[in-house]
């Protein structure tokens, strides 16, 4: 037991920096999971507790970040329960209003915003596999991530292509 | 998709992000998790202590000893606290293997099957302390009637055997309650993406 709470102290600077250069890979989970700031603080609290469980099992054998993408997946998927807040957030749509378009013309604006608005309308296994398509994983990886064949991952990606192209042209 | 690879370029440049220092990632991490699996964890627990404190209830051989002797399935009556014990450490047993097996490293099917395994587990000790207190009411309902006497008086045990009908039937909707509020609150969300996984690897 104190071999263990030494081990976890020494290992603690270690991980808070690890975590901390890597923070954007934890909002970007929480942003497609969550729409509003407070619930969206929750995950990251979550996600930060599940990762620091597991880190003395990390063996460094992956990259930290193909571990932590996991873990914060497997935390929004399976693990993090919504708290039932007193106020309707999901009316409010965080996550649309608090991005940046400054880059970006008008209509390309209004092309993000649907977009992001068409995420939502997805169940958590298909942003699961958005959001690692967009962080630009390879199938084998998606499909080692969330358990199912490299082949069928790629099936599945097609198919929410055609699901968001619905839900932009109703 | 051309939405998508503008979407691809947007949220690769994202950086809006509310920064957390390094003191507060320092507090989260000591924080107690909320998550389902602890959830889970909390529960089993309080119905595997719910349940044996139940089994104190329906060992009752002391008082009935003299009455049942001879009677059918007498050895269940003789027996039950040493087969109630022994259920509960099997289960308690299964139950600590299977959530120590939990892992939040690995992939996101594995790990809801193995949540719901150990929920299982749970539901499975259940499911037999059901059947103990099914056959110990139905053996005291048979010691009831009295099978001897010449005079049974067939609307008493009637009135009594329909009010433990109804007494039964009460039962079983109540844990059929609670295991609708359990699983709704609980593991619903698990067995849906549970589902959509396989769902994908079936479909193709």
């Amino acid at each position: 037991m104190c071999d263990t709470l030494d081990m976890n102290k020494h290992l603690e600077p270690e991980f808070i920096t690890l975590l901390d250069n890597n923070q954007n890979l934890i909002h970007k989970v929480c942003r497609l999971y969550t729409v509003d700031e407070a619930s969206h603080k929750d995950l990251f609290q979550e996600i930060s507790i599940q990762l620091w469980n597991a880190y003395p099992k990390f063996r460094g054998d992956a990259k930290f970040t193909t571990w932590a993408y996991r873990i914060a997946l497997n935390t929004a998927i399976s693990l993090y329960r919504k708290k039932k807040r007193s106020i309707d957030t999901t009316s409010i749509d965080f996550s649309i209003h608090k991005f940046e378009y400054t880059e970006y013309n008008e209509e390309e604006e209004e092309q993000l915003k649907a977009m992001y608005k068409a995420l939502q309308e997805l169940n958590d296994i298909e942003k699961a596999l958005v959001f690692l398509y967009l962080e630009d994983k390879n199938y084998d990886e998606i499909a080692e991530t969330l358990g199912i064949s490299s082949i069928n991952a790629r099936v599945k990606m097609n198919r929410i292509k055609t699901k968001l192209k619905q839900l932009l042209n109703p | 998709m051309q939405e998508l690879d503008l979407l691809k370029k947007h949220w690769n440049q994202q950086k809006d992000f509310p920064k957390i220092s390094k003191e507060e990632i320092q507090k989260m991490i000591h924080k107690k998790s909320s998550s389902i699996v602890m959830w889970i964890f909390v529960i089993s627990i309080i119905e595997f202590i719910v349940l044996n404190l139940l089994s104190y209830l329906y060992s009752f051989k002391e008082q009935n000893e003299i009455e049942l002797k001879g009677k059918p399935l007498y050895f269940l009556v003789d027996y039950i606290d040493y087969i109630s014990g022994l259920t509960s450490i099997v289960f308690i047993v299964l139950f600590f293997f299977n959530y120590r097996k939990i892992s939040v490293a690995t992939s996101t099917k594995q790990l809801i099957a193995q949540i719901l395994k150990t929920k299982k587990t749970v539901n499975y000790y259940i499911y037999t302390n059901l059947i103990i207190i099914g056959l110990v009411i139905i053996l005291a309902t048979i010691n009831y009637i009295p099978w001897t006497n010449s005079n049974i008086n067939f609307k008493q045990s009637i009135v009594f055997l329909a009010l433990m009908a109804v007494f039964s039937a009460l039962f079983i909707l109540l844990i059929w309650g609670y295991y609708k509020v359990i699983y709704g609150l609980l593991i619903k969300k698990l067995m849906k993406n549970f589902k959509e996984l396989e769902k994908i690897d079936s479909d193709n």
